[in-house]
Order: structure tokens, then sequence, then C-alpha cells
């Protein structure tokens, strides 16, 4: 009764206010449309039978074949091997960067980042151009015939460069929020560097290392890519095993089955990280962070980290060299001789490519900024009817690998009236509701820094309530938004699980269009289109980042939140 | 302009826990006159907030009428109330320089360029922050932001004046300071003003009438001396000031005992036989060191002695009951009651209130 009560309250209050009623209505609609439905349709699909029956016979196929049972034991290896090369790795870059006094941090920021707006197969691409059979360190270098780069080693190589800057930004964000006294405090009573360091900042650090942890795993399980260009036929994983069941054997019900096996430790890993360790996160706010002190780090270890970075830091910049150098080489492994003609090709073939991938990211990036801030408002700032519901929906595509999104996407939208297979509208639609948990994430967590007595106080000076978002909660806000656009922008650009199920003649993305390059063996033509799409994401953040209002008061950086 | 209460009840519904539905204001009426400063004091949670909150709009009440003057304000948006409240967390506006927070609510009334600036010009110089105009709020001392606050609440020439624990951030010194300049402000320009604190001093020194407010009831109303002098009941007692509570009886002849001993408490006590409860201020109290047999007087016994500048402050106790405070204004030269000494003490008649 009284539950029925509070409900009936909130409807009241809702009541009161049709705009806000209307939104919330329109919200829930299209998450349940576009988040929900799809994500169902998987479900139902891999207990369908060929007779159109309730059936197991899908699961039971994955469990007898030793082949399709190898993929989910090849994926969570790799992911948890992924997940720990990464997690040591940045933490120790982002010791480095908050903690030691060492030359070119700046620089080295940058350099750490770049893996985090290329396409996320990149370093497989240089992978392959540096240690394939043709590759300039095997068989150039060393003279090594036939050195078979595929498989374990591969994913897991290409993958910890591709991760492991997810994880150095995760637990920077976490080392900086250690307040530095801490540390002071414990040498002040006595604590060696060592026992400082053990005693006190790595057990404070623990549970964001924990939660980067498992934020890698989940992108390494969902990780399409770097598989699909890496693991080869006798290295079977999950996503890329789900996506060839459907476009090579064109048997839906069981890659559907594929992309449930997949969703379960991805889902159990976000529901750890997400309702059980963020709650554990120490951070110390004291204001603006402190310049940290650097007497944790003696002279000899903080050399070693220094090191250390910059030869991560090497490796990155070598990678990046290569596809580079790769796009204006003639025949990488065999004839070095620059050349245009491979952009020339890219450019010839693929205009309409790249003018389809603008489209859908300029198309999705203001719809997902926009969306995102709204219901983050709506979160923090409104009572209604499911809020919790709300929130958990919006930012459950956070966990679901792209590959089952895109399979609930084609599932779902390929009859009337949602008949959306092979239109522009699909693609964009797919990106919105993809990345709209960081938009999301990031609105919150502003929203619940601003003082709600702010907007009261603007409304106590006459302010109603549109003029008081407009005047005083959107310019607050607008840094965050604006890093978010940033993000969903390169994601859109530089997307490829769910999206190579959806692209079609009329409307085809960039990356897939690498991959394909990658599969037909032309590596300097994919080379050349990473080179352009690496370039427009470059250029697209410059332009963004001068249309962020430069006023942001004394509010301090807000950070672009990364998956 | 007046501001009339009538019986104003808030209700709260825990949103977790639905079955915890909470009153925080509990038919609560008021009335305030025209030009008068009334303070709304009592411990957090005792409801003062949010009667606040729904007189400048940001709650609706769940039962009870707001007037202000003559006019209805229950369903008038905050927007609309022509009232200015100054925040606890002083809520200035962190992307806009000092100016343009003060001028924020002048702006919105599309006045002319030259109004806004003058006004602005003005409402600085009234709270002392001439020159200080292109600082970022980040920029500024919390004593400074609080100006700020203060300024861009006065400048909309508000009939109403809401202040909610505007002294709470600020230092020691500092609150002094604001605490007169405010109530200078206020009775110079005469605004009509509720202002809400947990503090008894601020609340003594600043106000016109005190409402003593718990658990979401008002407990009495009334000047600082009356609150100070005759609390109505122990919650007053207590919450304003040091007091300590003796029980004494009066036969029906009207002789009196207190502690066990026959005792003469003067001329201002009650005409009904029964038992009573003696509020004692710890100022209302001599201590004599003991003689020998002094009739009228109480045996106490020192337990700890503080010297505290203008005063000494003794705890000393008397036989069957707890200890209690007693203060003995400067004794300059003259020696302190060492502890472990007993003492005579005296109650001095017009310090003395009776509580049934």
């Amino acid at each position: 009764m009284i539950l029925f009560a509070k409900a009936r309250r909130e409807i009241r209050l809702l009541a009161r206010d049709p705009l806000l009623a209307l939104l919330v209505l329109l919200l829930f609609l299209s998450l349940g449309v576009f988040v929900a439905y799809p994500l169902i349709s998987v479900l139902l699909k891999s207990f369908h039978s060929s007779e159109g029956l309730f059936s197991l016979e899908h699961y039971a196929r994955f469990f007898s074949f030793r082949y399709l049972r190898s993929a989910l034991w090849n994926s969570l290896m790799v992911g948890f091997f992924t997940a720990a090369c990464s997690v040591v790795i940045g933490y120790a870059a982002a010791f480095t960067i908050t903690r030691a006094s060492v030359p070119l941090k700046k620089i080295l920021h940058l350099i750490f980042l770049l893996p985090i707006i290329s396409p996320p197969f990149t370093s497989a691409l240089s992978i392959l151009m540096l240690f394939g059979s043709n590759g300039l360190i095997t068989r150039g270098l060393l003279g090594i015939r036939n050195y078979n780069i595929y498989g374990f080693r591969g994913v897991l190589l290409s993958q910890i460069f591709t991760f492991a800057p997810v994880a150095y930004l995760t637990l920077k964000g976490v080392l900086e929020s250690l307040n530095p006294t801490l540390e002071d405090a414990a040498m002040n009573v006595g604590a060696g560097r060592l026992q400082t360091f053990l005693r006190v900042t790595l057990p404070l650090s623990l549970p964001g290392i924990a939660s980067a942890f498992l934020v890698v795993l989940i992108e390494s399980l969902a990780d399409f890519g770097n598989p699909l260009v890496l693991a080869g036929s006798r290295f079977p994983m999950l996503s890329t095993q789900a996506y060839l069941e459907i476009t090579g054997s064109f048997n839906l019900p069981l890659g559907a089955a594929l992309a449930v096996v997949l969703l379960i430790p991805s889902i159990t890993a976000f529901t750890i990280q997400r309702y059980y360790l963020q709650k554990r996160q120490y951070v110390t706010v004291t204001g603006k962070p402190v310049a940290s002190s650097s007497k944790l780090l003696g002279r000899g270890a903080r050399r070693a980290l220094f090191a250390f970075s910059l030869t991560f830091s090497g490796f990155v910049l070598l990678f990046y060299g290569t596809i580079f150098l790769g796009a204006f080489t003639k025949v990488w492994g065999f004839d070095f001789s620059l050349t245009l003609r491979h952009f020339a090709y890219a450019f010839s073939v693929g205009r309409g490519t790249i003018l389809d991938t603008l489209t859908v990211a300029f198309l999705a990036t203001p719809l997902s900024g926009i969306m995102g801030m709204l219901i983050a408002f709506l979160v923090v700032r409104t009572t209604f009817p499911g809020k919790g519901l709300m929130e958990f929906t919006s930012i459950l595509n956070f966990a679901v690998p792209g590959t089952v999104i895109g399979i609930g996407y084609i599932l779902a939208f390929n009859r009337p009236p949602l008949l959306l297979i092979g239109t522009l509208a699909i693609l964009v639609l797919n990106f919105v509701f993809r990345y709209i948990p960081v938009g999301i994430q990031s609105g919150i967590a502003v929203l619940r820094q601003i003082d709600p007595s702010i907007e009261e106080a603007a409304q106590n000076l006459g302010a109603d309530k549109l003029t008081t978002f407009r005047k005083v909660t959107l310019p607050l806000i607008a840094p965050a938004f604006f890093s978010g656009l940033i993000f969903a922008f390169v994601r859109a650009m530089t997307a490829i699980s769910a999206a190579i199920f959806l692209v079609s003649a009329h409307w085809n993305l960039l990356t897939v269009q690498i991959l394909n390059q990658v599969g037909s063996g032309r590596l300097g033509v994919a080379a050349a289109f990473s080179v352009i799409l690496v370039a427009i994401v470059l250029a697209a953040m410059a332009l963004i980042a001068r249309l962020v209002p430069g006023r942001t008061g004394g509010m301090g950086p807000i950070q672009i939140q990364e998956e | 302009m007046k501001i009339t209460i009538r019986s104003i009840t808030k209700d709260f519904g825990s949103f977790d826990d639905p079955d915890s539905l909470f009153r925080a204001v509990d038919s609560v009426s008021l009335e305030v006159a025209e030009g008068e400063l009334v303070t709304l004091l009592g411990p957090s949670g005792c409801g003062k907030t949010t009667l606040l909150r729904m007189l400048a709009g940001f709650e609706d009440p769940t039962s009870g009428d707001i007037l202000f003057g003559e006019r209805r304000m229950n369903d008038v948006p905050p927007n609309k109330r022509n009232v200015a409240m100054v925040f606890q967390s002083y809520a200035i506006f962190p992307h806009l320089n000092v100016r343009d927070n003060i001028s924020f609510g002048l702006k919105l009334q599309r006045l002319s360029q030259k109004e806004i600036r003058e006004r602005t010009e003005k409402a600085m110089e009234l709270v002392e922050l001439e020159g200080l105009g292109d600082r970022q709020p980040s920029q500024l001392s919390g004593g400074q932001q609080q100006r700020v606050a203060l300024a861009r609440a006065i400048i909309m020439e508000p009939s109403v004046l809401f202040f909610d624990e505007p002294l709470s951030n600020l230092d020691a010194k500092l609150r002094e300071q604001m605490r007169i300049d405010i109530r200078k402000l206020q009775q110079r320009l005469g605004i009509t003003s509720i202002y809400v604190t947990h503090d008894q001093i601020e609340a003594m020194s600043i106000s016109d009438r005190v409402v003593v407010m718990n658990r979401g009831e008002i407990e009495q109303i009334g000047t600082p001396r009356e609150l100070y002098a005759r609390p109505a009941n122990r919650f007053v007692a207590s919450f304003i000031g040091k007091a300590a509570f003796l029980d004494a009886t009066r036969d029906i002849s009207g002789s009196w005992t207190l502690l066990g001993q026959a005792w003469e408490p003067g001329p201002e006590t009650p005409s009904q036989p029964g038992k009573y409860s003696v509020m004692i201020r710890p100022e209302a109290v001599r201590l004599t060191p003991r003689k020998g047999s002094g009739e009228e007087a109480f045996t106490a016994k020192i337990l700890r002695a503080t010297y505290l500048g203008s005063l000494m402050e003794y705890e000393v106790l008397l036989p069957k009951t707890e200890a209690i405070t007693v203060h003995i204004p400067n004794p300059f030269e003259e020696e302190p009651l060492p502890p472990g000494s007993e003492a005579e003490l005296h109650f001095l008649s017009r310090g003395l209130h009776f509580l049934p």
C-alpha cells in the first residue's frame, strides 16, 4: 500500500510538470526500443529451435563442440592476461605521471592517450606489419621466415597496447585523488618509502586497481577488431566467432547463443565494478589536487619508472610510426620506396565511406551528448517512478559487447514497422545508444558536484526553471558536455564491433573498410585509411576544443571519462 | 511586509523507505511584523530550515497557509515571490564574476544598463566589496563570498529577506563581525527578515524576536531577554544558555523546601502549592568560603575550578543532586576556592525561574 502511495505521489509530481512527464516517457520508450528490445531479441533467438519452439539446442551445441567451447576459454584467458598486464603498465605509467618528478610528463601523457583515439585494431595492424610473416622485425631484422604471430600471443600483445591506456587513465584519476598528505603522514611517523607505498598508497588504490582491471576485462571481452585480425582460425574467440557464425554460416541462433555466453562474464564484471567497487573507492577530496610530493620515490625507483614509461611510449610511437610509414610505402616488407598511391586508392574507393563515416559521427555525436545530459539531469535533479531503472538501462550498454548489440540490432530491426537494416538511421541510433553511458556518467558526476542551492539561488532571484537551466546549469555542465561530445565522436569514428553487422552497400564505415583491406592483404591501403581516420579524429577534437567556452570559473579540469 | 504563517505542516517521505514518513514541520503558526528580524533557532533537524525553504518556495507545505502581507503565497513559484535569500553555502554562481553574480537578478528584470550598473555599484559599496567586481568567486575569501551573497540578495530590494545559517562557514572572529554588519544593514534597509541558525549567541545578538523550535514544533517565541529569563520549559532553558534544574516544593502554608532543606526563595514565587523545578543559571549563584553554621545557605563541594578570564567557572556538587555549574565574575586578586573544599552557596532570587 505504502509503496503504491509513493509511486502515486511521484506520478502526481510528474503530472504537475507535463513537459517533464513527456520527456521521461519519451526517454523510457526510446531506451526500451533501442537498448532493451535488441538485447531481449538476442536472448529469445538463442532459445529458438529450428522448429520455432523454445529449446536449448544451441547451447547444447556450444557445450558439445570443443572448438566453440575453447572460444569462451580463449576469450577469458586473453581477457584476464590483458587486464592484468594493462593494470600493471597503467599503474606504473600513472604513478610516474602523478608522483615522480621527471621531464616530458605532458608529452608522455599524450602518447599514452594516443591509442584511445585510434581505431581499436590499429595496434593489430602494426603488429602484423612488424611481426607478421613479412614483418619488418621478424623477417626484415631477424630474418625469421613464416613467423606465426597469430593466436594468443598476437591478440594479447595488441590488446595490451589498445587497453593499457584505458587502465592508465582510470588509475591516474585514482592516484590523483589520493591525498598525498597521507603519504607524508606515513613517512612522518617513520615509514620508509617502500613501506609507505605498500601500506598506504597501494591499499588505498586497490579498489581503483580492481576497477581498472574489470573495465579492461570488459573491453577485452568485447574487443572485435584485434581478434579478427590476429586470432587466426586455430584460436577462436567469442566475439569474432559469433560474427563468423552469422555472416559465414548464416547460423543466427547459434551466433545469438554465443553472444549470450559472451554477455555473462561481461555483465558480471560490470556489476562487480559498478555496484561493489565504486562504493569502495577512497577518494580524499580536498579541493584542488595538491602537487604530489615526490618524496615517495627514491632516485632508483624514479629512474626505473621513467625508463619504463619511456619504453612503453616508445612502443606506442613505434606502432604509430609503422602505420604512418606503411601508408606511404609501396609494398611493406619488400619495397620500401615512398608512394602516395595507397592514399590515391583509398580516396578513389573510399571517398563515399569517409563521407558516410563523417555523416554518422556528426549526427550521432550531438544526439548522444544531449541525451546523456538530459538523462543525467533527470536522474540527479528530479524524481519520477522508475528512475533507477532508467539509469540502469541507459548505462547497460557500457557493459554489453558491441557484437551482442550488433546481433541484437539485426534481429530487432529487420521487419516493419522497424525495418532499419541497411539505413543510415540504424548506424546513428546504434552509436547514440551505445555511447550515452559516457555522457550520462560525466553528466551525473558534474551535476552532483553542483550545489542545488546554486540553482535555487537563481530561482530566488527571479529566474524561472528554463532560465535557470540556461543561465546557470548549462554553463556549469558545458565542459563535461563537450568532453562527452569528444568521446562520443571518437567512438563513433573508431567503433567496429557492432557496426560491422549494420553497414551496407549504401552506408559503410571507415573501420569496416580498414578491416576489409587487411583481410584482402592490402596493408598499405589499410594503413592509409587509418592515417586518414586518426587525422579526422584529431581535427575534430581540436575543433570541439575551440568551441568549448573558455570561462570555466574555478571549477578545475573536468576529465574525459573513458570506458 | 508582514509575514503570516498559519499552521504549516510539512511531511517528507524517505525515498528508500516509504514506511518512514517523517513530519519535519508540525502545524507551526507565526507572525512576523514589518521590518522585524525574527530568528528560527533550534538543533539540527528541528525543521527550521524546512520552514524557511517553504517560505522561499523551495518546498511545498503539506498543509497550512503562508501569507506575505495579505497575499497567500502557497502556489506562487519561488521566482515570483520577491524574496531574497542568503544561502548557507553562499550558492555563488561559479561561472560568473562578482559583478555578474550581484547583478544576476537585476539583469533578469531587463532594467536599463545604467540602472543595473548604478545599483550594482551601490550594493557592492554597502557590503564593502568596492573594486572586487572583476574577481572570480574562486579568488574570494569566505567572508568576501558571504558579502557577495548578501549583496546579490539586497540588490533586489526584496520585500522579505531570508538567511539560512549564513555564517556557519566562517571562523569565529569573522562571524561576530558579519553578525553586526548584517543586523546594521537590515535595520538600515528596514527589510522584514527571517534568519535561521543553530547558534544561540547569534540568535540572541541579531534578533528582535527568537522562535525556538524542536522536533518540528515551536517551543517558545519571545525576545532574547524573555527567552533567557523566562524560558517556557526545560528545552528552551537549556538550549539558550546553561541551566541547572533543582526540585523544590511549596507546601500549603507557603514555605519552600529545596534539597531537603528549608528555603526562602524570594518575592517572585508561584503562589500555588506543589512541586516545582527551579531553573538556576550559573551566574545566579554566589559561593563563599564556609564559615561554620550559615543558616539559609547550602553546602557545596567544589569539584573543579576553571579560570576563564572574565569569570571563574566552578563545578560544584550539592547534596542529593548532580553537579551544577557556577559562574563567578572575574575574581581579580581574590584566591579561587580550591577543589575539594566546601563552600556556602546562595541563590540570587532574581535569577531563579520556576517551571512546573
